[in-house]
């Protein structure tokens, strides 16, 4: 409740932020001669339109304290009585102005803070395209939405969540393309987060995963807004979250974590081959640890006799197994690319050379590990980095393969497939088969599929993910 | 939850230490064969192996495999094999082994008895190499390497696979000869003996004025199992021709003298030599009043490897007559190994028979018995080749045509 009297206002809101160094009250006196007070975060607002279009018409030509609203020059204005949406109010960035015998006050939208421009996609980058990405603020991210969807069905819907943080979380869809359910079973999710603080978008998506459990993302990432944007043009659902310079969307195929952006840039073909060279490198990256441990342990006869020979040399004098020696190496990889991604760049790229030239070597010809085995470990490793979507999936199971290939060779190896296999097959992202269009097999599906067909012959959004299956586009 | 945890680390260190348990080998523990060879003497079986132990790798230097020989004695081959671990510090590998030699005396014993262990084991390969030590013992012949492979298995496979460059040798793996074996056909291994040579290499010939070179022309008879005599090279490329197996090679024929034009188209002592591109033979068999008649077709596309004769090759009887000439050739080595078959070992390893047995079953019934002492070697046949000469090679004009101008 708001007092009359600015004197007890203030004293209340002095209390309730505890008398927090950053809040601001200013006293003045009005034409209309009486007191005012307005309250806001130093550092939150735009001091100059403070300044300009609420005190300087305050202080010179308010008649009376009825007039306020015709007297200052702000467009987002609102009143209220409730203290606790003043408080939300200032700390988004509101002025609250209170003056000498209202019980209501009034809200100016002034928010004005220093933010990050928007700068090109460090972790997406592309060659040909669209290069910008999102920031940390959320109102600079819709607009960023926006300006790629320039249509009134396009809707962003807001929440907050976080019982300390309050933070706020938007929803973006294609209203007549989104499907209504899955649009409903989200809502649901949300009303079940119970959070305390939300720093990043991923607390979000740890709350409403299908698989948390498992290694698979069941929902997309990204940080490029004209992915988000064709990502909901196909009836997806975007989440957006303020603090976070990335965006979700849902639900997510397996076969997203493929795709590029630059592959809709590019020609088709060229496309189509990009495609195939990162799901080979997908397989490597995830089996070709576990198949060089089980041929050099169980399966001798599969090797060509000459490399088996040249193999045999190097082995010659290492005095660890090779299950061992691989892990060594894969451990030893692990640490490189955990300290040349957390030092400071300059010392990052020493750190990595330092470690990847000079021990690596160095371990070779002291007769430590086989050249071999490096070589295998850091193939393996190369091709992890050409799926960055796929990291966590391909590092755990590949560990996991070449687990089940040191103690059963290959045999081992099509076991551990299959369980993967399986398991890519149960999940669901929001009630959509994970491995669409393959299981289950849909003919329109495997245009975009690894082969990219030409857009002309794109005419039907994905299957399951639209309120219907429809067209991209009228006939 | 925690014995859950407790549990995971538990087998993940059994893991760790039971990897080497399950059925797995390193690398470093294995005595990798490359080449094989069988004997027997004092009825005990020697089994002699040539295994490559590579040497750790020192960056910088030239790396040299080492090769070891290592011999045991069995009673049975496989044996033989877990004998020489009492000798050899490293179990042997068979996997990798491309080549096996059988001595003399062990073929002419006969092999079936004893190489049964190559089939029957999971590690030998079935795509091994089979050959026969002509007069030799097969462990004299291991060891020998004059070529440019680094030991002397991969220097014998590389001879045997040479074979589509000559069709004077056959190469004969476990697997066809087992398959012959098993449908009761005669089958026909390689050989390989040892040729002492003329050292050329001006460094070593102060010490050593001759070389040991391998040589793998010509093809081992073999009654079932059992080793009964040699063909030689010429007599292997009509083998060849006969099963239909002539991949490539030359034929080296004379042009008989005639005039066109009265002009001479041959000189008499010289040669003409035609490459085969291809070739197909057809062997049609028939009944005519109680006698089997065997038709022998033989259609060959070739290339005029060079002509020493002096011939027009231009011209289209020139042509003629020197398809015609090729053509005489092969038939001669299709008689000389048919003679050969019929008349010395009575042995019908051309696959003879079972034309007869898709084509009158019933009477192979009737004669299957005595085939080989009575009816083959009685076979009338008659050799039909036609050649065609696609191509005269690079030159138009042989340069021996220029010599008669000079008068």
């Amino acid at each position: 409740m708001i007092s009359r009297n600015i004197d007890e206002n203030k004293i209340k809101i002095k209390q309730l932020f505890k008398n927090s160094s950053d809040l601001v009250l200013y006293e003045f006196k009005t034409l209309a001669n009486g007191m005012a007070l307005v309250v806001y975060l130093n550092g939150f607002i735009d001091k100059e339109a403070l300044n300009q279009h609420i005190l300087e018409p305050l202080m010179n030509n308010l008649k009376s304290s009825l007039d306020i609203k015709s007297t200052v020059s702000i467009s987002g204005m609102e009143e209220t009585d409730n203290m606790d949406d003043i408080i939300s109010a200032i700390t988004y960035g509101n002025v609250i102005l209170f003056h000498e015998g209202l019980e209501i006050c009034y809200i100016f939208n002034l928010a004005s803070y220093e933010k990050r421009a928007v700068e090109e996609s460090q972790n997406e980058q592309v060659l040909k395209g669209p290069k910008e990405a999102f920031v940390e603020d959320i109102s600079v991210n819709k607009t960023l939405i926006r300006r790629k969807i320039r249509n009134n069905n396009l809707i962003f819907e807001d929440f907050i969540f976080g019982q300390e943080t309050n933070t706020k979380v938007s929803i973006v869809y294609i209203d007549g393309i989104v499907n209504e359910d899955i649009l409903a079973e989200l809502k649901a999710r949300f009303k079940k987060i119970k959070i305390d603080a939300i720093l990043d978008i991923s607390y979000i998506e740890e709350y409403i995963d299908d698989a948390p459990k498992s290694m698979i993302n069941t929902i997309f990432n990204t940080e490029k807004p004209d992915v988000l944007a064709a990502k909901i043009l196909e009836g997806r659902i975007g989440i957006l979250c303020d603090g976070s310079p990335s965006a979700s969307t849902l639900p997510s195929f397996f076969i997203e974590n493929f795709m590029v952006p630059e592959d809709y840039y590019v020609k088709p073909s060229h496309g189509t081959y990009l495609r195939i060279v990162r799901f080979i490198s997908f397989l490597i990256s995830i089996t070709l640890a576990g198949v060089y441990i089980a041929l050099i342990n169980f399966h001798q006869e599969m090797i060509p006799k000459e490399l088996l020979i040249s193999m045999a040399r190097q082995r010659e004098g290492v005095p660890l197994p090779s299950f061992l020696e691989a892990l060594l190496i894969i451990f030893f990889f692990e640490l490189l690319k955990e300290a040349g991604i957390r030092l400071p760049k300059p010392v990052g790229q020493t750190a990595t050379i330092v470690g990847g030239l000079v021990i690596g070597q160095a371990a070779v010809e002291a007769g430590l590990i086989s050249a071999v085995m490096v070589i295998v470990v850091s193939i393996s490793g190369i091709t992890e980095f050409v799926n960055p979507q796929l990291k966590q999936m391909i590092i755990m199971n590949r560990l996991f393969l070449f687990l089940l290939a040191a103690s059963f060779g290959l045999y081992g190896i099509v076991c551990g497939i299959l369980i993967l296999t399986f398991h890519l097959v149960s999940v669901r992202s929001f009630g959509v088969p994970y491995l669409y269009p393959i299981a289950p097999y849909d003919k329109e599906g495997m245009k975009d599929f690894i082969k990219r067909a030409p857009m002309k012959e794109l005419n039907y959004r994905p299957k399951y993910i639209p309120n219907k299956y429809s067209r991209r586009r009228s006939k | 939850m925690i014995k859950k945890a407790i549990s995971i680390i538990i087998l993940t260190l059994m893991l760790m230490v039971c990897t080497s348990c399950a059925g797995s080998r390193e690398l470093n523990e294995l005595g990798i064969i490359t080449a094989t060879a069988l004997d027997i003497e004092n009825e005990k079986i020697i089994l002699t192996n040539e295994v490559v132990i590579p040497p750790a790798t020192e960056p910088g230097n030239p790396i040299e495999d080492k090769v070891v020989y290592v011999q045991s004695t069995g009673d049975t081959i496989f044996e033989a094999y877990r004998n020489a671990t009492l000798e050899f510090d490293r179990k042997l590998y068979t996997a990798h082994n491309m080549v096996v030699v059988f001595g003399e005396e062990f073929a002419k014993r006969g092999i079936g008895d004893y190489i049964v262990d190559f089939l029957n084991d999971s590690e030998p390969r079935e795509a091994l190499y089979m050959l026969v030590a002509k007069g030799d013992k097969g462990y004299n012949l291991l060891g020998i390497n004059a070529g440019v492979a680094s030991t002397s298995g991969d220097y014998l496979i590389g001879l045997i696979e040479n074979f589509k460059y000559t069709s004077k040798t056959r190469s004969v793996t476990l697997y066809e000869y087992f398959k012959y074996f098993y449908k009761n056909k005669t089958p026909l291994l390689g050989v390989v003996q040892k040729v002492e040579k003329i050292e050329t290499n001006k460094k070593k010939v102060k010490d050593i004025p001759s070389k040991t070179v391998l040589n793998v022309m010509g093809g081992a008879v073999f009654r079932r199992d059992k080793l009964e005599g040699y063909y030689t090279a010429d007599e292997m490329i009509g083998f060849n021709f006969m099963t239909n197996k002539v991949k490539g090679g030359l034929i080296v024929f004379e042009v008989p003298d005639g005039k066109i034009d009265n002009k001479l188209i041959a000189t008499k002592g010289k040669f003409t030599t035609m490459e085969i591109i291809s070739s197909r033979t057809k062997k049609d068999i028939e009944i005519v009043d109680g006698q089997i008649h065997l038709n022998i077709n033989v259609r060959l596309k070739g290339t005029l490897g060079e002509e020493t004769e002096g011939l027009r090759v231009t011209e289209l009887d020139v042509k003629n007559s020197i398809q015609k000439a090729c053509s005489k050739r092969i038939e001669k080595y299709i008689e000389t190994v048919m003679n050969k078959a019929q008349k010395e070992f009575q042995i019908d390893n051309l696959d003879i028979k079972n034309l007869v047995y898709i084509k009158y079953p019933e009477v192979w019934n009737e004669i299957s018995d005595d085939w080989d002492k009575e009816i083959f070697p009685d076979i009338i046949y008659t050799v039909k080749v036609e050649t065609n000469m696609v191509r005269t090679g690079l030159t138009n004009i042989p340069p021996n045509l220029e010599k008669g101008r000079e008068k």
